[in-house]
């Protein structure tokens, strides 16, 4: 036992002599990265789902390191409810003018406050060259670096319902027409029943309050939401169960399962489930237009006190190259942020049925926790 | 005693190394005792303190980095606590609803727990075959199934399709209750989940009944239940006292069970003050929340003070009497 703590303590000692030495060279490379041989550490963090994890730590890593040989990325990973506690831990290192606790943040649904906190490093064409061939709906916030994007579309068992409807009024009137065959997410809990709630607000709201509500924070605005809210109240006997799951997964399982025949519905984690049998054939998808349900961006951001400004800024305009962005679309079926033309011609046909660019843009994140609230005051 | 007693008076005489010596005893209690409670003070005093003065609407200090981030804030002018953001959440129908939740499903769930705990630990205390032995072994079983699993399976069993609601329909009850998306699904859930501590405390505090006293007033023609009530249950008090408050708190608390299992509104405070922190970012409103169910925690856990004094209490008197 003794001794075993005695070998964990060297290990430790060891350890961290190796960290300290990785940062010293990380400070040191900063000043001059493209001398061969100076060795950087990136540390990478996400609070994503596994999908993408895979995506970061079985391809996009090993060929990035494997073209950058002096970068070496470590990957780490935690569950999205410790956000609060990781921007917390970036805050305060920024305060106290340390080492950040990661050097690129993948998705992390922290990524909009630290921006809007100042916390993360400034983007734009001089330091990231490849920003400019990113398409002009996916926006951005400062510090903020759109790599990949989705949008919600509504998945549908073909069997049972042939002709699924395209219009959000269609949908309305499908969903009391048929009452137990439908039902979302709570749009605190994912983004999909996020976005079909976000649709039905939107329809009662002009496009200047929508612009304003995606891109600010206009607390005096959210009165127009109520007429919404009630349709969506009204909806609660007709909704499968009168319950609404917890999660973008749970309410797709009950579309798998046969319990319901429509939903609204991540693309990219309907394409993934149903690539791992967890849909049939017949299940397919379509997008909603008059009002559209939103899509948008997921970003990539490094903390403006990095020790190792200069080699992530190198990882994040290489993820943004035809190559890289081909490789999302086939591993995590996301939509490129780059024009679908750039990229080879067998992939750009993976988007039957979705429009990839007439995307609207979600509610800021101060708008989209106000609804949320309002929804769970009001609904259910 | 005696000799303590001694001593005590040849130090009024001779105060100087008796004192010395109970300095550095009380240096080393001191010191032997400092490393738990500096770790409580530090990771659980201090984040208490600060989350009390955050729901006042002090935001500097430890609270700054959440007050950057928070909407729905009420701060507080010149340094002057304000009670504006214990006004909201107390008058907010929607908490007041799961307020009424939480407490409603704790009381019923402990009862339920305790009761169920009672039976079988009878049951055990009074029968050795292997009916019994399995019982025992099989009451222990939720201890060691993760909450996450756990909750699904109370979810999947009880769901429209779920195995009960397909066995009601296969003997010809085509109505029967589902209680998935409930808080009757939480409370099966929560019984289930705690029946095993309450099982083990109880069983453990009737083995040490002497059989006895049991059979001293059998001798006296004490029925069944005058024996309950007038040995087993005054004999095994402490114990069920401390089954019960654990379970209360623990169910108070629950975040996991009712997230999965309870209803999408009017569930108990454990989702809701999670929802109130991240998905409506109100950090202050879920603080308030949290200070309201910590006082209710620290109300269960009266009881269990109580019977630890009493349990101290009953293990001095014999020295004291001697």
């Amino acid at each position: 036992m003794k001794h075993r703590y005695t070998m964990a303590a060297a290990f430790l000692a060891a350890a961290s002599l190796a960290l300290a030495g990785c940062s010293a060279a990380g400070g040191n490379s900063s000043s001059s990265h493209d001398s061969a041989g100076k060795k950087t550490t990136l540390t990478l963090f996400t609070d994503s789902d596994v999908g993408i994890q895979q995506l970061w730590q079985n391809s996009l890593i090993p060929s990035f390191e494997a073209s950058h040989p002096n970068i070496t990325v470590k990957f780490s990973s935690a569950d999205a409810s410790t956000d609060s506690a990781e921007l917390a831990r970036l805050s305060g290192s920024v305060k106290a003018k340390q080492t950040p606790p990661m050097d690129v943040i993948v998705d992390a649904g922290f990524i909009s406050n630290a921006s809007s906190a100042g916390l993360l490093a400034p983007i734009s064409a001089t330091n990231v060259p490849n920003t400019k061939n990113i398409e002009s709906v996916m926006t951005a916030q400062d510090g903020e670096l759109p790599y990949r994007a989705s949008a919600v579309v509504l998945a549908y068992d073909s069997k049972k319902v042939p002709n699924p409807p395209t219009t959000l009024q269609d949908l309305l009137s499908w969903i009391t027409a048929n009452p137990g065959q439908f039902t979302y997410n709570s749009p605190a809990t994912g983004g999909s029943g996020q976005g079909f709630v976000q649709a039905v607000l939107d329809s009662n709201l002009d496009d200047a309050t929508i612009t304003k509500m995606s891109t600010g924070y206009d607390q005096s605005a959210e009165s127009g939401w109520s007429k919404g809210l009630q349709t969506l109240k009204e909806l609660n006997s007709s909704i499968y169960q009168k319950n609404y799951p917890n999660g973008n997964q749970a309410s797709l399982n009950l579309l798998g399962q046969g319990q319901i025949s429509m939903v609204p519905s991540w693309s990219d984690i309907f394409l993934t489930t149903k690539k791992a049998g967890g849909l049939t054939a017949d299940d397919k998808v379509v997008s909603i237009s008059d009002p559209p349900m939103p899509g948008g961006p997921s970003y990539l951001a490094v903390p403006k006190n990095s020790t190792n400004k200069d080699a992530a800024l190198t990882l994040l305009n290489w993820v943004l190259e035809p190559a890289q962005q081909a490789q999302i679309v086939t591993q995590v079926n996301g939509f490129p942020v780059i024009p679908t033309a750039k990229l080879p011609e067998s992939i750009q046909s993976a988007f039957a049925g979705v429009d990839t660019t007439k995307q609207a843009p979600f509610y800021s994140a101060q708008a989209s926790a106000d609804m949320n609230s309002q929804w769970q005051k009001i609904v259910p | 005693m005696t000799l303590s007693g001694a001593r005590a008076g040849e130090s009024a005489r001779a105060p100087r190394p008796v004192a010395r010596r109970g300095l550095g005893r009380a240096l080393t209690g001191a010191a032997l005792s400092a490393p738990p409670v500096l770790v409580i003070l530090l990771f659980v005093g201090l984040p208490m303190v600060a989350a009390v003065l955050y729901t006042l609407g002090l935001t500097g200090g430890l609270n700054s980095t959440i007050a950057a981030i928070a909407q729905h804030q009420h701060v507080s002018r010149n340094g002057a606590p304000t009670l504006a953001a214990w006004h909201e959440v107390l008058t907010d129908p929607q908490f007041l609803a799961s307020l009424w939740a939480t407490v409603y499903v704790t009381v019923l769930s402990t009862a339920i727990t305790i009761a169920l705990a009672w039976f079988l630990a009878l049951y055990l205390r009074f029968h050795d075959n292997w009916v019994s032995r399995a019982v025992s072994a099989l009451s222990v079983v939720p201890m060691f199934i993760p909450a996450v699993i756990g909750a699904y399976a109370v979810l999947t069993f009880w769901a429209p399709n779920g195995f009960f609601r397909t066995m009601a329909t296969q003997l010809g009850w085509s109505h029967a209750p589902t209680f998935g998306y409930t808080l009757g699904g939480v409370i099966i859930g929560s019984v289930w989940s705690n029946l095993p501590f309450a099982v083990l405390m109880i069983v453990s505090g009737l083995q040490g009944v002497p059989a006895g006293l049991i059979d001293a007033a059998r001798d006296v023609d004490a029925g069944p239940v005058r024996r309950f009530w007038t040995v087993l249950l005054p004999l095994t008090s402490v114990p069920t006292i401390i089954a019960t408050t654990f379970t209360a708190i623990g169910i108070l608390g629950s975040f996991t069970l009712p997230y999965i299992v309870g209803p999408t509104g009017g569930n108990i405070l454990g989702p809701v003050m999670s929802n109130s922190y991240t998905a409506f970012n109100t950090p202050q409103q879920a603080q308030v929340m949290a200070v309201v169910v910590f006082v209710l925690a620290a109300l269960a856990g009266i009881p269990y003070v109580w019977a630890n004094f009493r349990s101290g209490r009953n293990t001095a008197t014999p020295r004291g009497g001697r």
